[in-house]
């Protein structure tokens, strides 16, 4: 008894970490926050300070959680299951699920702060909000059963709407939060109904009865399985579910645009691999029609209305859907093989599109600036280490040799080839030259065109700094050094990935 | 030498590692409030590519002509071994000139650049040690994917350079050389993840590498049959891989690229791409393409020459047309790259030699021409044609340096061109006698065209006033043109530095060739692998009376007599 609780409390420990910590933080805030009253003279708390108080904490919080489930991850790595109730899992995946989302959201709050200062909407609340949708995000990624899926997502998204909405002055974002609420709430009754119909077709709930039940479900359970992977499918932003996020992304403010781009599209990939991998049979024909033509459309709509955009923030919101497209390459169909490659386009994906949002949080200013495909004329010699950057993050999105955006589409093309997929092979490899061409207009814009008198030459903040930097290297070693060194064994991105598809 | 890393890797990561640690140490010197000259820049990165031009030299006399292994100065490491993608390299007969024109020519532009490049210097230098890692690392790669990888890189970095520092066109002209770059690229990198798969299929390992690379690897060579066996899957993957040729070769319906971006680009980046981007698509024909998939290539080889050959005449008659300096310059490159891929779709001893001589001959003619235009342009701010005129008078050493250029480019005896040419020529009238003859036309078209254009600019009297008063070569521009005359009039005079090179690796292309289309036909009677053997086994002009490969091609002839009924 004593022994299965400590196991228990090991399974969920960056969950708790995370959900107390974020519980923490709303304490904090309300304990720093200036009180208004008559001005008695006492040093006021400058919301400079506060942000500092409060981002310093969130870390904390963070780093323990990536710290647990990467000591966990370091440990149990052989071990393949740990099953707990409540139906939450903490397997490989997870745990390094949980480490890749902990440290994109710990990027995203690293880039909050300033930023939030800079255009004067900084709130105390934003740290808390975070910290509870990554908790809900690291529910999800150990989700067992459709229930935990179901609370996860709901855990995940409904601090996102308010956060998204934080910036209340501007039209656009306002407009966000409520088409991503919106939309959202439409998503998640589309999931639950999908949940129901499971349920009465199987009378389970938990993912292994669901994957003995499946192969003999019937109709009303397929609806059912349809239904709750179109669900999933709107968090992710695959076509067609995908209208909200060039919006959503946009309006947002380029911090939280980052989140949700991110950590929110990990996350749901996860869910998705946990529910069609052991709920579902990955195999099933349908299915795998299903998800090619999702995939295909995915790849060709991302990459080509990526073409004519001339928002950053848009443009990266389609580059991204266009690198979800290569993600989904590895679900036609799910082996263990493609997990491996899937999880490196995860990461790889993850480090490049939160540097180049970085790069935008840095070129922001107050008048809504830095936004514009034309305000980054010249910045290659105005700034030249934030044009290398901008590039460097912009070419691993585009897949080109060198980073680590080559090396994952490097794999997942290679699943594609194994399963003998050639039209979505082939639709792939087109995809990624319009990719090329779309994402090839900022770098040719900052470094072709002649730089422009009494532009601005922003600076970067220390946090920021360290962000891009980390996002950089990350970029750079995953995509030179995939495997590692030959003189250090098990430290490789590559390895991770295939230690957790293992230990599924 | 160290013994993890050897002379090629010195060779390939010097320039880089100048270029980086260059900018590392300016963002240093700015922090302490000091700001590194652009002088330094070249100083210390011509050191590098100085580095690099010597290991190369080093390279070219250590290597032994004769030797029965395929590649010398063989590096292996593992990189992602999973995948089969290894950081292997080794030089033949047909990379190593290429290797040391490109050093050489990096050297002066080097030099060339003090008087060309006036706006941001400092990343000019940067750009160009990086397009030398990417030129070099790619001539040296025997791993499919790191060819492909380096080949990106070198797209990058020139579509760079055309665009920052190129003419008014100049982000167009970028955009399309990247852009048609790059669907090479793909092409090749599509054809050679699908040749990775049927490997695995087949043989059961992954592996990019083209010969085995370590004790128990496996290479794409190594088997005998082509992998995917069947002759339908080798057009279409020969397709791809001739595309990713076509396409740098500028063969004629691929070459629309070439005007623009030559023509609109800094003559450091145009010598660059005419001495050393171009080449990378004959390099993946020689390397991958034609030992890969040889009944395809030779299936494809009649079509291809018509193209060639007509873009001979095309592109001679475009450069009659011309009035812009560099415009012209780019189709008269164009011209010989059609005459090379003439020579080497012949298949035979003398083709394959030719087309490789006059691909060398085009990497110093075609720069020289160049250099000698940007030396004009930086004078007169123009390169209209017609704007020049009795330049003898005011620059008489130019005159000589440009008369030089001009007869080596149409091919003069005792000049670089004329050997390339003439064996060519002489293989594809073995095959192609029509096609051999339509190629003559453009080459005289090619040759009134530049003759031409020397006539326009620096015969007859002086008529333009601005003309006058233009200063001749200074020193730097002297020792920058003479790099490249030494080898142009070097290979006229004694072209069998070259041939002694190239021989062996020619006759182990046609063996290999020859071993796997015969490995095919044993697998898969086809009458395509049959025509295949045909044509390799034909004896060319030019071979050697105890050559290896006429040994193999008697035998295997031998036994298809046998084999039929």
């Amino acid at each position: 008894m004593n022994e299965s609780m400590a196991v228990n409390l090991d399974a969920v420990m960056p969950l708790l970490i995370v959900g107390v910590g974020a519980v923490g933080a709303v304490l904090l805030e309300s304990l720093l926050r200036p009180r208004p009253g008559p001005d008695d003279g006492s040093p006021r708390r400058s919301p400079a300070r506060i942000g500092a108080a409060l981002s310093l904490y969130s870390t904390a919080v963070l780093l323990a959680a990536i710290a647990t489930a990467a000591g966990s991850f370091a440990e149990d790595s052989s071990v393949p299951f740990q099953a707990v109730q409540p139906p939450v899992v903490l397997d490989g995946l997870a745990a390094f699920a949980t480490v890749l989302v902990s440290t994109v959201g710990l990027g995203a709050l690293l880039l909050s702060s300033r930023y939030l200062q800079k255009l004067r909407i900084h709130r105390g609340e934003t740290y808390a909000l975070l910290l509870l949708s990554v908790a809900g995000m690291l529910l999800l990624v150990s989700a067992a059963d459709l229930v935990t899926v179901f609370l996860g997502v709901e855990g995940m998204c409904l601090p996102l709407y308010a956060l998204a909405g934080l910036d209340r002055h501007r039209r656009t974002s306002s407009e966000s939060a409520l088409k991503f609420q919106l939309l959202g709430t439409f998503a998640s009754a589309l999931g639950l109904f999908g949940i129901a119909l499971l349920y009465g077709a199987t009378g389970a709930t938990g993912f292994a009865e669901l994957h003995s039940a499946f192969p003999e479900v019937g109709a009303i359970g397929r609806v059912g399985a349809g239904l709750l992977c179109a669900g999933l499918g709107f968090r992710i932003a695959a076509v067609p579910f995908h209208a909200w996020a060039p919006d959503v992304e946009e309006g947002a403010p380029t911090p939280v645009a980052a989140f949700v781009s991110v950590a929110m599209r990990t996350t749901g990939v996860i869910v998705l691999l946990r529910v069609v991998l052991g709920a579902f049979d990955p195999t099933d024909l349908a299915m795998v029609d299903v998800f090619r033509v999702v995939a295909m459309l995915t790849l060709s709509v991302g990459a080509v209305m990526a073409v004519v955009q001339e928002n950053l923030k848009r443009l990266l919101a389609y580059v991204g859907i266009a690198n979800l497209g290569f993600v989904l390459l590895a679900f036609v169909p799910l082996s263990e093989g493609s997990v491996a490659a899937l999880l490196f386009s995860l990461a790889a994906f993850g480090f490049s599109n939160l540097g180049a949002f970085g790069i935008l949080v840095v070129m922001a200013d107050r008048n809504r600036g830095g936004e514009r495909l034309g305000d980054f004329t010249g910045l290659g010699q105005r700034r030249p280490a934030l044009a290398a950057g901008f590039s460097l993050f912009l070419f691993s999105l585009a897949g080109i040799p060198g980073t680590a955006g080559f090396v994952a589409k490097l794999q997942v093309m290679l699943v594609a080839v194994r399963s003998e997929e050639t039209a979505l092979f082939l639709v792939a490899g087109f995809a990624n030259l319009v990719l090329l061409y779309a994402t090839l207009r900022v770098p040719v814009v900052m470094y072709m065109n002649p730089e422009e008198r009494g532009a601005s030459r922003p600076t970067v903040g220390s946090a920021e700094g360290l962000v891009l930097l980390a996002c950089a290297a990350a970029v750079l070693i995953f995509g030179l050094l995939p495997n590692g060194v030959s003189f250090v064994d098990g430290s490789s991105l590559i390895e991770w990935t295939r230690a957790a598809a293992a230990s599924r | 030498m160290g013994e993890l890393v050897g002379v090629i890797s010195w060779m390939i990561f010097v320039p880089l590692g100048v270029g980086l640690g260059l900018a590392a140490l300016t963002a240093l010197a700015r922090l302490a409030g000091y700001d590194l000259p652009a002088v330094a820049w070249i100083a210390v990165g011509f050191a590098g590519a100085l580095f690099s031009a010597v290991l190369s030299l080093w390279m070219w006399l250590g290597f032994e002509p004769a030797a029965v292994v395929e590649y010398q100065f063989v590096e292996f490491l593992p990189w992602i071994p999973e995948l089969g993608i290894h950081y292997f390299v080794g030089v033949d007969g047909f990379s190593l000139p290429m290797i040391g024109l490109t050093t050489c020519l990096v050297l002066i532009v080097l030099i060339a650049s003090l008087d060309e490049v006036r706006d941001r210097l400092r990343t000019w230098v940067f750009c160009v040690l990086t397009l030398e890692t990417a030129l070099i690392g790619c001539f040296a790669s025997l791993n499919l994917l790191q060819f492909i990888v380096f080949w990106q890189w070198a797209l990058f970095s020139a579509a760079f350079a055309i665009g920052i520092w190129g003419r008014a066109g100049r982000v167009q002209a970028a955009l399309k050389f990247l852009g048609m770059g790059t669907v090479g690229v793909t092409a090749i990198g599509i054809g050679a993840l699908v040749i990775h798969q049927l490997h695995l299929e087949q043989f059961g390992v992954a592996t990019f590498d083209l010969v085995a690379g370590s004790i128990g690897g496996s290479g794409l060579l190594d088997t005998l049959v082509p992998v995917g066996g069947g002759v339908r899957s080798q057009l279409f993957l020969f397709g791809a891989f001739g595309l990713a040729f076509a396409i740098p070769s500028a063969l004629a319906p691929f070459h629309i690229w070439l005007a623009d971006a030559q023509g609109e680009a800094p003559t450091g980046a145009s010598v660059l791409i005419a001495g050393g981007a171009i080449n990378l698509g004959v390099y993946a024909l020689l390397r991958f393409a034609l030992p890969l998939f040889p009944v395809a290539a030779v299936e494809w080889s009649l079509p291809i020459m018509a193209l060639a050959a007509g873009g001979v005449v095309y592109g001679g008659l475009l450069a009659l047309a011309q009035t812009d300096l560099k415009r012209g310059i780019a189709y008269a490159s164009m011209c010989q790259l059609g005459l090379v891929s003439l020579g080497l779709f012949a298949f035979n001893v003398a083709g394959l030699e030719g087309g490789v001589l006059q691909l060398i001959s085009h990497c110093v003619t075609i720069p020289a021409l160049f250099l000698l235009a940007g030396m004009l342009e930086s004078r007169r701010g123009t390169l209209a044609i017609d704007e020049f005129g009795g330049i003898t008078k005011p620059m008489p050493v130019f005159s000589v340096f440009l008369a030089v250029s001009v007869l080596a480019a149409i091919g003069v005896p005792m000049l670089s061109g004329f050997v390339g040419q003439f064996l060519v020529l002489l293989g594809a009238f073995e095959t192609a006698p029509w096609l051999a003859a339509v190629a003559l036309v453009g080459i005289g078209l090619v040759a009134v065209a530049l003759l031409f254009v020397f006539g326009r600019v620096a015969l007859g009297p002086v008529k333009n006033p601005e003309n006058r008063g233009l200063i001749d070569l200074g020193w730097r521009e002297r020792l920058a043109l003479l790099a490249v005359f030494v080898p142009m009039v070097w290979i006229g005079l004694h072209p069998e530095t070259l041939t002694s090179r190239l021989h062996q690796p020619v006759l182990t292309l046609r063996r290999v060739m020859l071993d796997r289309v015969a490995a095919t036909f044993d697998a898969y009677p086809d009458p395509r692998a049959e025509r295949a053997i045909e044509r390799l086994t034909d004896r060319g002009p030019g071979e050697g009376s105890a050559s290896g490969g006429r040994e193999a091609a008697a035998g295997v002839a031998s036994e298809l007599a046998e084999r039929r009924p």
